[in-house]
């Protein structure tokens, strides 16, 4: 089997362009195109969008309407119910609102290809394999952390005028608005990563929507309900422990944001080298 | 090329693959082929990377698949129709495989056009027919121009049109000079595609050979012969390397003479034929008694339970 015989071919549009060779970078964009080519991505996204812009419309109902029927004083009730500089709290809750579908996403993003039969293409295609499960944490992770942020800045400027009408007004270049912002940011984004992590684990998707779901929204409100150690147990779940990265330093001090992301941090890194440690073994 | 060596994959007490080697050669059609449940898959999914061997080794173009800078342009796979998101369009699913390896909207473009996919691409892969999924998944492989070309039953679901063309497809590929591997459960299939042949059973090679020595090894062929006087012509062609058969009252089968032998036997008897016909042993029969103590589920005749 000489060389010559098997390379003879005609490789026309081939060795036109640049030369076909797998690198990090062209697997993230495969990546990419695959998110942007199916309509769940879209779907979770305007949901998301949807879900933070009407809680922040709910405020604005608030603020706007309330006055006249039955609350004398809606600049104290708001106070009251998100702090100091409200437009950064309502920000802080589009973080809230965000990570649960941003965790469906980041399940999305692995579990439709193993389930279609996708991955064994894509892995013939890319047989190393690790490049393609950092690749769907690289996406997973902007895409997460885009809609975020995207959500919390929209509520905040959806509010703001409004809020800077009774004298509550903020800016989003605050050092506290700042940190909301990035600690939720960072926030969504690790929970996208763990989330796609752990789905690569599971062969259906429902399947690893359930252990994704169960893990980061249903354990945060059932294990404190455990008498006596609940509580102390739900502090090291990676969505409660997480959410303290959206709360302003100036009212709760740095150390619970800085404990709260370490944790979500180590839930993170561990889902993370599980998935790669089994993604790469695995038959397919 | 593609290398097996001493191949076995185990599925918990189940052997799918069991100490298979072989090897696949450029320029040429090579036919995979066992019955159902065989470890034809298995073995390809070996191959491709896609499961992991319990021992034995494969290599595409001298490497495992693994190893090479850009396995899209050493190895082309088709598994399973298409393996494709069913919410994405043909034309998506093809940028996204071509990206990994920096191939772009042209390659895509051609490959849609050397399967014959230009009008459907922008449809969802799901709307499609099993056919359109065995073009899609065989555009895929092609998207590398790649060296060696593997697919799992690649004419499963196709219409009469779809496997003329991919027939001749593969030739022209093989005749390019690439190495063509592909798989299949039926034996008429492979006469028409493949130059040789490796058939397996049970995980087990059975056949490594020529399509011609396959079918040859398999034996001599049979005459049918239509006469009122069978019993008279019977006891006359009676000999020691000759096996008569009374398939019917006027109907003999002959194995050991030949179409003119018998006729001359009959004629110097005064014997009637009505029909006298040679039946070379088919590729199915050729097939069926290779694999016939490999099959791993056999239907139990009803006469024998």
């Amino acid at each position: 089997m000489s060389a010559s015989t098997t390379t003879a071919h005609a490789v026309d549009s081939i060795t036109r362009g640049s030369v076909p060779r797998l690198t990090f970078a062209r697997i993230t964009r495969a990546e990419w195109i695959k998110t942007r080519s199916v309509r769940s991505s879209y779907w979770t996204a305007a949901a998301t969008l949807a879900f933070t812009v009407l809680f922040a419309a709910g405020v604005l109902l608030l603020v706007s309407v309330a006055p006249a029927a039955d609350v004398p004083d809606p600049a104290a009730v708001i106070v009251d119910s998100y702090g100091e500089a409200p437009g950064i709290g309502v920000a802080g809750f589009a973080f809230l609102f965000a990570y649960a579908l941003v965790a469906v996403f980041g399940v999305l993003v692995v579990s439709t290809e193993r389930s279609t039969g996708l991955l064994a293409t894509t892995l013939a295609a890319v047989p190393r394999r690790t490049p393609v499960l950092a690749a769907k944490l690289v996406v997973s992770a902007v895409v997460g952390m885009a809609i975020g942020l995207i959500g919390a800045v929209a509520s905040f400027l959806l509010v703001q005028p409004q809020l800077a009408a009774l004298g509550l007004g903020s800016s989003l270049l605050d050092p506290d608005a700042l940190q909301v912002l990035a600690g939720g940011t960072l926030f969504v984004g690790l929970i996208a990563v763990m989330s796609t992590a752990i789905a690569s684990l599971f062969r259906g998707t429902a399947a690893a929507l359930g252990a994704v779901l169960g893990l980061l929204v249903l354990a945060p409100t059932l294990i404190p309900i455990i008498p006596g150690i609940g509580g102390e147990i739900a502090g090291f779940l990676p969505s409660s422990a997480g959410m303290m990265l959206f709360q302003p330093a100036t009212q709760v001090g740095w150390q619970p944001i800085v404990t709260g992301g370490l944790v979500l941090l180590g839930w993170t890194i561990g889902a993370v080298v599980v998935a790669g440690a089994l993604f790469k073994r695995r038959d397919v | 090329m593609i290398e097996v060596e001493h191949l076995t994959k185990r599925f918990g007490a189940t052997t799918a693959v069991d100490d298979l080697s072989f090897t696949v050669h450029p320029g040429t059609v090579t036919g995979f082929l066992g019955p159902n449940g065989a470890g034809k898959s298995t073995a390809m999914r070996v191959i491709a990377g896609l499961a992991r061997p319990t021992s034995g080794t494969t290599r595409v173009n001298g490497r495992p698949v693994a190893e090479h800078a850009a396995p899209l342009a050493e190895v082309g796979t088709l598994l399973a129709a298409g393996a494709a998101h069913p919410g994405r369009t043909a034309r998506s699913h093809l940028l996204a495989l071509a990206a990994t390896h920096g191939l772009g909207r042209a390659r895509v473009d051609e490959v849609l056009r050397l399967t014959g996919m230009e009008t459907v691409a922008d449809r969802r892969v799901g709307s499609y027919s099993m056919g359109m999924g065995q073009r899609l998944g065989l555009a895929a492989a092609l998207l590398g121009d790649p060296r060696t070309i593997m697919l799992d039953e690649p004419i499963n679901g196709l219409d009469p049109d779809g496997i003329v063309w991919v027939r001749r497809f593969l030739r022209s590929l093989a005749a390019e000079g690439r190495t063509v591997f592909l798989s299949s459960h039926l034996m008429s299939e492979m006469a028409q595609t493949a130059d040789h042949l490796i058939v397996i059973g049970r995980g087990r090679l059975i056949a490594d050979a020529p399509i011609e020595q396959v079918l040859a090894g398999v034996g001599a062929s049979r005459v049918a012969v239509k006469t009122p006087d069978a019993q008279r012509l019977a006891t006359a062609l009676a000999a020691p390397d000759v096996t008569v058969t009374a398939v019917a009252h006027d109907e003999l089968e002959v194995t050991g003479l030949d179409a003119a032998a018998i006729a001359a036997v009959a004629r110097d008897l005064g014997v009637l034929l009505h029909e006298l016909a040679t039946h070379t042993a088919s590729l199915e029969e050729a097939y069926l008694s290779l694999t016939d103590s490999a099959v791993e589920y056999t239907a139990v005749p009803a006469a024998a339970r």
